[in-house]
């Protein structure tokens, strides 16, 4: 060890003196989930046949031969015949394994979900309550289904294997030709009456495939899909979320694809702790999809094992951010993602200036309009790619532009500040544990795919700590160059070598910690709040 | 070892200014601590105090201190406050962290009863130092013109002197 990786580490271990193994879960208080083995799953397909349930309203055959033309009119109209069922749980609770339910025009606002209370009094009891304060156990989720959730498909009959036994591989997808022909609506924010934390909750629901609708308006996840062994998430548009609008936790075997996302107080996609292939496999694809309009398009505490590719992530405060500094994740520290063929553009969104502070920190939760984004994680506005913390993930030929403050931005998180994993599915925390071996390969940086120049503030930073990160092919605008900081970046395969970084580069991050929507909107030393300029 | 190749990206005006943001955050103050603490708490080794070229009024102290007394100290970030001479804090805030950190709980969503005292811990809002052990500090305060620099941190029990350039 070098004297100044050895100063950097006994500070960073004074951290851990201070530092208690925290609760166990991730944004909101969850219980303590588990990987599947994904050798028993597989990514679903989607299924045009099988048994099906139809889910229709009383308008349904005014909105299908109003919106819809040609054998989808024809269709929707033969299955208005199949109807059985008002709402979505309806079918769901009716479903067996492998059903599909098949949901016509119409807005769903699923209101027998919405009378159960969010403290159900059916579910009281030591059996109910999981490890820590305030969050739930499966149980709870399959006793209350509609507690916390619009629409909830618990698969698992509460044996100790936790893998689905009935409501297995089931599809719910809309018939319209549109997402937006089905709408599944929760009531909204906070305490308001009927709000759910999730619209959709697919809770050990392996084989899960839902398709073809928009939904809004949840108060934590639009999508929320949890210790669940092969998913398909497919052509749905989630906005207004108060802070996610799909969230993948501790699953496997899964896709997004053709999903779009906006308007989200956190994030529209995370795939969070996500797949341990440990660069051996990519277990979650994300794909043909657009995320724009939230406080971040696409972020992953423990992302890991994630490939991302062919999608583009625009007009968020950060386009895409990846860590190893939330306790609670199983799988940190981040490892293994890869991307390929993105957009990542225009990440500007001013989310965070005065006038969005004091409207979110004024407006009590309940009276917000859930279109106006209020931000509820910190990040750099104006950053594409920001890897807090993370190994081994590959940034390959991605068109990154117009990122007022940085294109890319590499820093270290110390092991410590993440804690101990409660549930043993994490590597025990060691400070330097980040940031190694990312490579930045053949990325079109600061021009757009019509070949202008839309520079970013700085295409490439990086705290310049850890060993094995490179850059190699990179280009500028005409093939040129790209600019850095550090200005000079070591290339691949071999890459840096072992460093604790910049102390300067560091010290500048701590203060921006300390962001609070409702005590410390402006950290005082942070610069992350303030859009920069655009740079010419 | 392998060899390392090197990639020297454009001199552009935006890597220059990058270039001069690292040139002006360097330290502003690394000399010896000639103040004297008052209370529990000392440094281990001077703080340094770093200055970004985008935040010109802004200054932040990293440092690491002590518990040097013999009875456990519990201090809130909140209490923690760059104090000028006249005792008059500077607007600003501290944590006890080295690093970028995410708490666990979205901040207008508490658990009944509030945080946990881990959680508080662990994203630096919160200290509990045994005797004779150290942890990060970092302390920011934005300058006031017209108004002298701040010379010590005050932390309620006590105050730590900051060092002069």
């Amino acid at each position: 060890m070098n004297p100044a990786r050895f100063v950097s580490a006994a500070l960073a271990a004074a951290v851990l003196v201070a530092a208690v193994a925290a609760a166990a879960a991730y944004g909101h208080a969850e219980r303590y989930a588990f990987f599947p083995d994904h050798r028993l799953g597989e990514v679903p397909k989607y299924r045009t046949t099988g048994k099906a349930l139809v889910v229709c309203k009383s308008d349904s055959e005014r909105r299908i031969r109003r919106l819809l033309r040609g054998a989808a009119e024809r269709r929707n109209l033969r299955l208005l015949d199949r109807c059985r069922f008002r709402h979505i749980q309806a079918a769901v609770n009716r479903a067996h394994s492998n059903y599909r339910i098949l949901v016509l025009p119409g807005v769903y606002r699923e209101e027998p979900s919405r009378r159960v209370p969010s403290d159900d009094p059916r579910c009281q009891g030591d059996e109910y309550e999981a490890e820590e304060p305030g969050t739930k156990t499966y149980a709870y989720q399959r006793d209350c289904p509609n507690s916390q959730n619009l629409i909830a498909i618990t698969g698992d009959d509460g044996d100790p294997d936790r893998r689905c036994d009935d409501k297995c591989n089931l599809q719910i997808e809309g018939t319209g030709q549109r997402p937006r022909h089905v709408r599944i609506v929760g009531a909204g924010f906070g305490t308001k009456g009927g709000a759910k934390l999730n619209l959709f909750r697919a809770d050990r629901a392996d084989g899960i495939v839902l398709r073809n609708f928009l939904v809004q308006y949840s108060d934590f996840n639009n999508v929320y899909v949890i210790e669940t062994n092969g998913f398909r998430l497919e052509k749905i548009v989630s906005r207004w979320s108060r802070e996610y609008g799909f969230l993948s936790f501790v699953s496997d075997n899964g896709v997004y694809n053709r999903v779009k996302a906006y308007g989200s107080g956190d994030s529209g996609i995370y795939p969070g702790s996500g797949p341990e292939g440990h660069c051996q496999r990519y277990g979650i694809e994300v794909k043909n999809s657009e995320s724009y309009g939230n406080t971040i398009g696409w972020s992953g505490s423990a992302g890991n094992g994630v490939y991302t590719h062919d999608s583009s992530f625009h007009h968020n405060s950060a386009g895409i951010t990846m860590d190893s500094f939330s306790s609670g994740h199983p799988g940190e520290p981040q490892d293994c993602s890869k991307w390929e063929r993105n957009r990542i553009y225009s990440n500007n969104a001013d989310l965070f200036n005065d006038q969005r502070d004091a409207y979110c920190k004024n407006t009590p939760i309940e009276r917000r309009d859930p279109r106006r984004v209020c931000p509820t994680f910190q990040v750099p506005v104006g950053t594409g790619i920001l890897t807090a913390g993370g190994n081994g993930n590959i940034f390959r030929r991605n068109w990154i532009y117009d990122n007022w403050r940085h294109g890319t931005m590499l820093f270290w998180v110390p092991g410590e500040l993440r804690g101990e994993d409660p549930t043993g599915q994490s590597a025990p925390a060691r400070t330097y544990e980040t940031s190694h071996e990312n490579k930045y390969i053949g990325n079109r940086m600061g021009i757009r795919p019509d070949g202008r120049r839309d520079p970013n503030g700085v295409d490439f930073w990086w705290d310049e700590e850890g060993r094995g990160n490179c850059w190699s092919n990179n280009s500028g605008p005409r093939g040129g160059a790209f600019t850095s900081d550090p200005m000079t970046l070591f290339t691949c395969p071999a890459g840096s070598p072992d460093s604790p970084g910049n102390g300067q580069k560091q010290a500048s991050l701590f203060a921006c910690a300390t962001w609070d929507p409702e005590t410390n909107t402006d950290p005082v030393g942070c610069d992350w709040f303030k859009r920069p300029a655009e740079p010419r | 070892m392998p060899s390392r190749a090197l990639v020297r990206s454009a001199p552009r005006r935006a890597a220059l200014g990058a270039a001069f943001a690292l040139a002006a955050a360097l330290p502003l103050a690394c000399s010896d601590d000639r103040g004297a603490a008052a209370g529990d708490l000392v440094w281990t080794k001077p703080p340094k105090v770093y200055r970004q070229a985008t935040l010109p009024r802004d200054r932040v102290l990293v440092g690491t201190i002590r518990n040097d007394s013999l009875r456990p100290v519990k201090v809130a970030a909140t209490e923690v406050r760059a104090v000028d001479a006249e005792g008059d804090a500077v607007r600003g805030n501290a944590t006890f962290v080295r690093g970028y950190i995410h708490p666990l709980y979205p901040p207008t969503r508490p658990p009944a009863g509030g945080l946990p005292e881990s959680e508080l811990e662990r994203t630096g809002r919160q200290l509990r130092l045994e005797p004779g052990k150290t942890a990060p500090l970092s302390v920011a305060w934005r300058l006031t013109p017209g108004r002298e620099a701040p010379v010590r941190i005050d932390y309620g029990s006590g105050s730590l002197p900051i060092p002069r350039r």
